[in-house]
């Protein structure tokens, strides 16, 4: 065979693959079931990658669950004081009371919460023409701080002990789960991977990178979805059925649910609404609320779910920063890039640690807006409410 | 090129084709390819955090991901049995009159005559013709470039000789 043939053999392998190609419609309907993922794993990948959310985040983020603070916060100031958060309906947690330090008036300095880690590059280019708003993780220079949250001369900070593999553990038992992988193999970040008779769980520490508590990413089996997605109603209850079936019902005071449908799928989510005076939500180190959420799809099965597990709190008061603490922490902390003005603050919660405790600590974010490329982007700048000297 | 990292939506527009068509040649039938390359994209997506590109370009990256996917497919049941039946079966259940003529003309006879070939000299073929490097055929193998080549060519020749057979 000489060379020229052999070419020319090349040139039909060569177009044989090109041609190669699924069936019509298969590369945006397997992107779709990416994406139905993606609402679970966003926070905690591409935050931890300080990567800028994609534009077609913007919309999913938007409308993301708001998880909210520990119960117990609606009961007013307190002095050091313990309970635990969550639904009352769940199964035990692995921690009792006595993991918490009733005797405390305070816990002492506290942890810096990790708030801000702009990326290092502004968007590049113009988003997707069907992007209104972008999420923006990256830099920008803060112009002027317009907007003001008016703060208590105090606040409440709640703790929980750190959970380690053996709280998985026997959180996973209780719901009549075990574990399936060595620890070697588990993802970052996470305390044990298990299996129950229909599902696998994975169990989360918490991460103060992603500003994120300790929280199970619950996998049932089951084919991909396909179809129509259900209606909000069914979806609904389809989800809180699961979710408290699994240990981690949302509170009978969470907000929600809110009902989003993307291709096949209904992604359902609540808010775990509290009141301090102000109403504050737990939002993670991007400014991303967290909470409790699963997924359904159109025959009333669930595709993936994740909340928050139950943990045991305990609280003391701490003083807060002042205004222009607050007001020269957002100039300082958007670093270069892109000009904002934040004209828009709320009281939020955000997660710290120490090791051995989880810290959930008063946060004032501020919102500003910048168009780059034809788009709208949201830059979320979150800082400390917890006065400087009480942090180390 | 290493050391560049696309945001992932990017990257698997640019690949599912490519992993697709790679992983047809693997596993034999265009269902069993679809869900190989769902999975292939699935768990690219769920450690694309943990991917570093200058460890491996992003089409050899994927490509592993692919390969290890379709072994373990065809380690899951009777490969041959599998082929056969997507052989004989599979053109009456393609709607598509384009895929279909697609398929007789070229893919077919071609998964076939891949079929015969030793694993890893249909494996040469598949990668380099999924527009892979040398290098990067080598890396997956498990072998240097220049080995990665010679398996290539001899591979090609084998094919050819048994194209050759079949259309006399």
């Amino acid at each position: 065979m000489d060379e020229r043939e052999l070419e020319s053999f090349q040139q039909r392998l060569d177009s044989a693959f090109a041609t190669t190609r699924p069936r019509r419609g298969f590369e945006d309907e397997l992107w779709s079931r990416i994406q139905a993922r993606r609402s679970f794993w966003t926070r905690l990948r591409e935050r931890a990658a300080g990567l800028q959310l994609a534009p077609v985040m913007g919309g999913l983020a938007a409308l993301a669950v708001v998880v909210v603070v520990g119960g117990l916060l609606l009961s007013g100031p307190h002095t050091a004081g313990s309970t635990t958060s969550g639904s009352l309906a769940q199964p035990a947690g692995p921690r009792g009371a006595a993991g918490a330090d009733q005797n405390a008036r305070t816990f002492g300095p506290l942890p810096r919460p990790a708030l801000h880690s702009p990326a290092a590059t502004p968007p590049q280019g113009a988003a997707p023409s069907t992007v209104q708003r972008a999420a923006y993780a990256g830099p920008v220079t803060v112009t002027a701080v317009t907007a003001q949250v008016a703060l208590p001369s105090t606040a409440e900070v709640a703790r929980y002990p750190e959970w380690k593999a053996a709280d998985a553990d026997l959180f996973a038992a209780a719901i009549g789960a075990t574990p399936v992988r060595d620890a070697a193999a588990l993802p970052v970040g996470a305390l044990g991977a298990y299996a129950g008779a229909d599902f696998t769980m994975l169990v989360f520490a918490t991460d103060p990178a992603l500003g994120s508590e300790p929280r199970v990413v619950i996998t049932p089996k089951g084919p991909e979805p396909t179809g129509s997605p259900p209606d909000d109603a069914s979806a609904a209850k389809a989800a809180r059925d699961y979710l408290g079936a699994h240990g981690v019902l949302p509170e009978a005071s969470a907000k929600g649910p809110a009902v989003d449908r993307s291709g096949a799928l209904a992604d359902v989510r609540w808010s775990r609404v509290v009141s301090v005076g102000l109403t504050a939500f737990e939002v993670g180190s991007g400014g991303l609320e967290e909470g409790w959420e699963a997924t359904v799809r159109g025959d009333l099965t669930i595709f993936q779910a994740a909340a928050p597990v139950p943990l045991v709190m305990d609280f003391a008061n701490y003083g807060v920063a002042t205004a222009q603490q607050l007001n020269d922490l957002a100039r300082s902390a958007g670093g270069t890039g892109p000009q904002v003005v934040l004209d828009t603050a709320q009281l939020v919660y955000v997660v710290a640690t120490d090791g051995t405790h989880g810290y959930l600590e008063p946060a004032v974010m501020y919102i500003g807006h910048f168009t780059q490329g034809g788009v709208e982007y949201e830059k979320r700048i979150i800082v400390p409410a917890v006065a400087p000297q009480n942090l180390r | 090129m290493p050391g560049e990292k696309p945001p992932f939506e990017e990257l698997y527009r640019d690949f599912v084709n490519r992993i697709y068509a790679y992983v047809r040649t693997q596993v034999g039938s265009q269902a069993d390819a679809e869900d190989v390359t769902s999975h292939v994209f699935i768990k690219a997506w769920e450690a694309y955090p943990r991917y570093e590109p200058q460890g491996a370009t992003p089409a050899s990256w994927l490509f592993r991901i692919a390969r290890n996917a379709a072994l373990d497919h065809l380690r899951s049941g009777n490969r041959k049995e599998r082929l056969a039946r997507a052989v004989a079966h599979e053109p009456a259940e393609v709607e598509d009159p384009s895929l279909m003529a697609t398929e007789r003309i070229q893919y077919q006879e071609l998964l076939v005559l891949l079929e015969r070939l030793p694993e890893r000299q249909r494996e040469a073929i598949s990668l380099r013709h999924s527009g892979l490097s040398f290098q990067e055929v080598g890396a997956l193998l498990g072998s240097s470039e220049d080995a990665a080549k010679m398996l290539y060519h001899r591979a090609l020749r084998a094919l050819r000789a048994a194209a050759a057979e079949v259309t006399g």
